[in-house]
């Protein structure tokens, strides 16, 4: 840790001399180079910002033993699934019994609501939850609403929640119980590890950074993420953030409909003087409710007195019509016309009784009253379920509902240990998907919800979750980084007044320090793929942050198991026009020395080398679209995983 | 869901209001300035078919009203045809029933108008 500092602080001196220098002896005021100056140290400020996050995020790691297990707790085992095979649940389902933990109950959560997967339920009497009746018509809200389904049909005090292809090993629930002796811990998160990676990971689908040394940055901040699969999550916690959801839900909507109530006391035509008294009657009601809510009452209290709010609010505007109906049959009634003057004065006598029968009869979907009986009041009758736990806001439902445990003060654990083992994506255009919806998915909590700015986080917490979103931008920098090169090889205009000496000497200890700060924290991980993924994905990053920029809406895509359809070389065809331009960029220049037309400088050095860097990158994603697994090459979960077929009897005898 | 007024001026004095929509707080405004606008130009007699009224409120009842005032003071009246339910249990309420003339329908109303003398 202490080597990491000491790099983490010289990469920082760096850092800020060498983009100081940039920013005040290096920019190219040549108004045709300008721009791309701009853009380019632009470009190199975002990647430092990136670089200060990620030391904030590994100051203190924490690197955890399992404590002594918690025993006795009940546990509900989760395996959700929607379309995949009923053997690949089968491998699942089947580890999930063998798990080594009394009491606990396995459930096959079936999206699909297939007969062949309640028939493999029976066959190995394990519990199967499909949605009810309740759901028809009503947004499924994907995995979250599946979760959110099984949740309120069983008890267990904690939720190991599974993936169908994540097959657990039996010690997982003795390794992370013990966590929960911390009667404030939400969730214990473990790593996704996949056994079935080709050889070389072509895909990039392996992140032994992110499961490893990121996660234990997070975890020093108690910001662990819950990734949506291998944790185990406390029951108490979800359905308090569930409640908590809901009541804001159902407070925001209480005050929306106050809001409209108080623009509708303004509305032309209302009798001035019912408009002022229905406004105060109805600010009124607000105040009181607000203040029931803020003192934790009912909710159902809080909304019965907004709802006599706007029925007094009904009432007084009624009263007061009826008054000007009055007054004016009353004149007509001085004049002779008899049907006035009774119609007026029994007006009159029953006004006290009237006002509020006519307020009855005539309260519409415009009345103050009736503001609440539109779809969204209290029961929440537009949603299936009053009451989610797993936020439904977004396709990537595991980032809100860490953030929100967070928020209400809730902690969090990673362990480190691989406790259970799945499938990636066996083909590339499945790996694209996959990112494509995460990436999107995690920019709509930012957006969409504004969750970057609740309340309860601490700023460390905070910078955590923004941090994962910063990185998402990287896809910017990145098309600046690759068209760079080629912008300067072919025009020869230059990003930099000079490509002199000077800049040499202060580009390359700010590289050479950053590289072996990166290098100390993934030290024994294989990390090469993910670094070169970042670069190739850069199209997947922009197309990711426009689509939550402009509010595209995001379907949760079910991650296919299993090998697809050979990847079109579609896919990939902006890393391929990439490599076409900056290979013809590097023989541009190549020729223009050739032939004498330039000298070799120390610009067209750094140039090309920089050029075939970015080349042999992206080729890594070319080379992906078509790859295909080796002959023979099947891969199996670890034996271990499934220990030798026993009696039935014996089956209950703990397996290690 | 807001309201609708077509005027059409039968005779001189009878002119007929179509009301289609809901006649509310937002409604009535519309209303009450349409029959201000036939009274001044001659307009006695007052028909207003509530037929396609879908609903009514307080705020409603006080603009037909008005309406039924501005007819009287000018020794006409203001008469009513063609009520839903919600809108009858409302003048029956009020009790606004015994000072209206209420028809079922439009054209009933309208059949009572004595013709105008022909060519002359």
């Amino acid at each position: 840790m202490i080597a990491f500092r000491i790099l983490a602080f010289a990469n920082i001196t760096a850092g800020i001399l060498y983009l100081g220098w940039r920013y005040t002896a290096s920019l190219n005021f040549d108004p045709r180079a300008l721009w791309f100056s701009l853009l380019l140290v632009g470009a190199e400020t975002y990647s430092f910002i990136d670089t200060m996050l990620f030391i904030l995020m590994m100051w203190k790691p924490r690197r955890r033993k399992p404590p002594e297990p918690l025993p006795g707790k009940a546990v509900d085992i989760f395996i959700t699934t929607y379309n995949e095979p009923v053997d690949l649940v089968r491998l699942t389902a089947e580890a999930a019994l063998r798990i080594d933990w009394q009491p606990k109950h396995v459930y096959v959560l079936d999206d699909g609501a297939r007969p062949e997967m309640a028939e493999l339920c029976r066959e190995i009497s394990c519990g199967y939850i499909m949605r009810g009746e309740e759901w028809r018509g009503k947004p499924r809200h994907a995995k979250a609403g599946n979760v959110n389904n099984a949740l309120i049909q069983t008890s267990g005090e904690f939720i190991l929640i599974l993936d169908s292809d994540q097959i657990p090993a039996p010690q997982i629930l003795n390794q992370v119980m013990g966590y929960f002796h911390d009667p404030k811990l939400a969730f214990v998160q473990t790593p996704q590890y996949f056994y079935n990676l080709p050889p070389g990971d072509p895909f990039g689908s392996d992140a032994p950074l992110f499961y490893g040394p990121m996660m234990q940055g997070k975890d020093g901040w108690n910001a662990a993420f819950f990734c949506g699969s291998n944790a185990v999550l406390r029951r108490e916690a979800l359905m308090q953030i569930g409640l908590a959801e809901y009541a804001t839900e159902v407070e925001k909507d209480m005050q929306s409909a106050i809001g409209r109530m108080r623009k509708e006391a303004r509305r032309p035509g209302v009798t001035p003087a019912a408009g002022k008294a229905a406004r105060i009657v109805l600010s009124e009601a607000a105040r009181r409710a607000r203040g029931m809510l803020a003192a934790g009452e009912p909710l159902e209290k809080a909304a019965e007195v907004l709802r006599q709010g706007g029925q007094k609010a009904d009432d007084i505007q009624a009263e007061k019509d009826l008054e000007v109906i009055a007054r004016e049959l009353a004149s007509l009634g001085e004049k002779g016309d008899t049907a006035a003057r009774e119609a007026s004065r029994s007006i009159l006598w029953e006004m006290s009784t009237l006002a509020g029968s006519v307020a009855r009869a005539t309260s519409g979907t415009d009345s103050f009253s009736g503001r609440f009986e539109d779809e969204r009041a209290l029961d929440r009758s537009s949603e299936a379920m009053a009451v989610s736990a797993f936020s439904t806001i977004s396709v990537t439902e595991d980032m809100a509902t860490a953030l929100r445990l967070h928020a209400r003060g809730w902690s969090s654990v990673f362990h480190p240990e691989i406790l259970a083992y799945g499938l990636a994506p066996e083909d590339l255009g499945t790996a694209l998907n996959q990112r494509l919806r995460w990436a999107q998915g995690t920019l709509q909590v930012l957006f969409r919800e504004k969750l970057l700015f609740r309340k309860g986080l601490t700023l460390a917490q905070r910078l955590q979750y923004f941090t994962t979103i910063y990185s998402y931008f990287s896809g910017f920098a990145h098309l600046i980084y690759v068209f760079s090169p080629i912008f300067f090889l072919v025009t020869g205009i230059a990003p930099v007044n000079a490509w002199t000496l000077d800049f040499v000497f202060r580009f390359v200890p700010f590289f050479i320090v950053n590289k072996a700060m990166y290098r100390l924290v993934t030290s024994g991980l294989s990390t090469r793929r993910t670094e070169q993924y970042t670069l190739c994905l850069y199209p997947l990053w922009i197309r990711a942050v426009l689509g939550a920029i402009f509010n595209k809406s995001v379907r949760f895509i079910v991650t296919p198991k299993g090998r697809q359809n050979r990847t079109s070389f579609s896919r990939v065809s902006v890393q391929a026009v990439t490599v076409v331009l900056t290979l013809a960029a590097v023989a541009v220049a190549v020729t223009q020395v050739a032939v004498g037309a330039q000298s070799v400088s120390i610009g067209i050095l750094m140039n090309v080398g920089w050029a075939l860097y970015n080349v042999t990158t992206l080729s890594v994603i070319l080379r992906a679209v078509l790859y295909k697994a080796p002959k023979g090459w099947s891969p199996k979960p670890p034996a271990f995983l499934f220990p030798a077929v026993e009696s039935k009897t014996r089956k209950r005898r703990v397996i290690q | 869901m807001s309201l609708t007024v077509s005027v059409e001026q039968v005779t001189d004095s009878v002119v007929v209001f179509t009301l289609t929509g809901r006649l509310d707080a937002v409604g009535q405004l519309e209303v009450k300035t349409a029959f201000k606008e036939r009274v001044q130009r001659g307009g006695t007699t007052l028909f207003v078919d509530l037929a396609a009224v879908t609903f009514i409120d307080s705020s409603g009842l006080a603009a037909l009203v008005s309406g039924y005032k501005l007819a009287r003071e000018r020794g006409g009246t203001l008469k009513l045809a063609g009520m839903n339910k919600q809108v009858q249990s409302v003048f029956a309420l009020t009790h606004l029933d015994r000072v209206f003339e209420i028809s079922p329908d439009i054209d009933g109303l309208i059949a009572q108008v004595p013709k105008p003398p022909q060519g002359g």
